[in-house]
């Protein structure tokens, strides 16, 4: 008997010691040991920086937040771009995703007429890609020189992708990305009313405009494409 | 009466010792396939891993690391640990942005490689419970009580036998 309660002790200990062993992970610590994630990216010889902010904050009005028809969420009404100091050719892509009431997941931009999306995209240099069947990606690839679809030779007619390897001494000058970012108006609802443009949306169900810009980089030479910014209104 | 306490007895010996088993074979066990176990104690890394799940991290190179990889880090200071999304790895520095699993929105911070435990692996449902709980404030409390009451039963117990002795 004497024997068995031992037994039972010194597994029971040991159970609670083996258990203590095991971490106990929580969500996030700020370890002291990183730094802010800035507007400059380095990832190998690809470098990259990235300027403009979305809106943290929506508007409020009788405690409610609320998304104004036409708002745009580019901050200060100004403009996301990027500026390339990589000294390696590389290729930079972006795509859009946004929460809308049906979509409470998020959704991707694509520049179609089924989009709750308004967005100002610089298309001197951005161009959407399509798909097997023709189909719009949501991917925006960035063009030194735009495909001229009139063109004679198969150089112009494929343009050139993305930027070339900034040389040494050079100067690197940003290249707008997107301009205006909003949400169209049938969206904003107050129950069943749809309001008209430029009303404000008071109380009833709201949603919370939710925006993320993601922008991707590659070396030219290779296939697997990296997140390097993302932007995102909240 | 007497038997009943017997059976009482037998079966709440049966069951501390499987159950003690069962938790040193869960915390233990994978340490030895080389495993680092780590209770998930919140749904931040939901719907990759749920709240509670006991995840299995092995070491990792900063080379190997990619982006979406699960990473189990400590803090070198408070030695606490946490679970988040490789996002975007800074080589030069040796960086890693991370996020939540349910989000692509960034933590404020970037981690250096050095407080990377390891790549999660493998993660059970539900078997990382028993460790979060043992780590909170009232797990160790209501652990300690146990002990307490259980050594106090048994020195009454131990009491009362030496003093029917004595009266035989």
């Amino acid at each position: 008997m004497k024997g068995k309660k031992l037994l039972c002790i010194v597994l029971t200990l040991a159970a609670v010691c083996s258990l203590l062993l095991v971490r106990d992970s929580v969500a996030w610590l700020n370890t002291q040991t990183g730094t802010e994630p800035s507007g400059t990216v380095k990832v190998d010889k690809m470098a990259f920086t990235f300027n403009g902010e979305l809106a943290a904050s929506l508007q409020y009005l009788n405690g409610v937040e609320y998304v104004v028809t036409d708002q745009n969420f580019i901050e200060n009404d100004g403009t996301l771009s990027v500026t390339n100091e990589s000294t390696i050719p590389t290729e930079v892509r972006f795509h859009i995703t946004y929460v809308t009431p049906s979509y409470p997941a998020g959704k991707t931009y694509k520049a179609e007429a089924t989009d709750s999306l308004s967005v100002t995209i610089n298309d001197s240099h951005w161009v959407q890609t399509l798909d097997s069947n023709d189909q719009p990606t949501g991917y925006f690839e960035y063009y030194s020189v735009l495909p001229d679809p009139d063109g004679t030779t198969p150089e112009a007619l494929a343009g050139t992708k993305g930027f070339a390897a900034l040389a040494a001494n050079a100067t690197a000058t940003p290249v707008d990305a997107i301009t205006d970012i909003h949400y169209l108006d049938e969206l904003i609802v107050n129950g069943s009313d749809v309001l008209s443009h430029n009303d404000y949306f008071v109380g009833g169900e709201a949603f919370k405009g939710e925006v993320h810009v993601v922008f991707e980089a590659k070396q030219a030479a290779y296939v697997d494409w990296q997140t390097v910014w993302t932007w995102a209104n909240t | 009466m007497n038997r009943i306490r017997k059976t009482i007895g037998r079966c709440l010996w049966i069951l501390a010792v499987t159950v003690s088993v069962f938790l040193i074979a869960i915390s233990l066990l994978p340490r030895a396939f080389g495993y680092i176990p780590c209770g998930l104690h919140d749904d931040s890394m939901e719907p990759l891993y749920k709240k509670g799940a006991l995840v299995l991290a092995k070491p990792i190179a900063f080379d190997a690391i990619q982006t979406g990889d699960a990473l189990v880090f400590t803090d070198p200071e408070s030695r606490a640990s946490f679970t988040r999304v490789v996002r975007v790895i800074w080589p030069n520095e040796q960086q890693l942005v991370t996020s939540s699993a349910s989000t692509d929105e960034w933590d404020p911070y970037t981690t250096a490689y050095r407080c990377v435990v390891g790549r999660v692996e493998r993660s059970i449902p539900l078997l990382g419970y028993p460790a979060v709980w043992a780590h909170t404030a009232l797990g160790k409390i209501i652990i300690a009580l146990i002990y307490i009451i259980w050594i106090a039963v048994e020195i009454e117990a131990h009491g009362v036998s030496k003093r029917r002795e004595t009266t035989a």
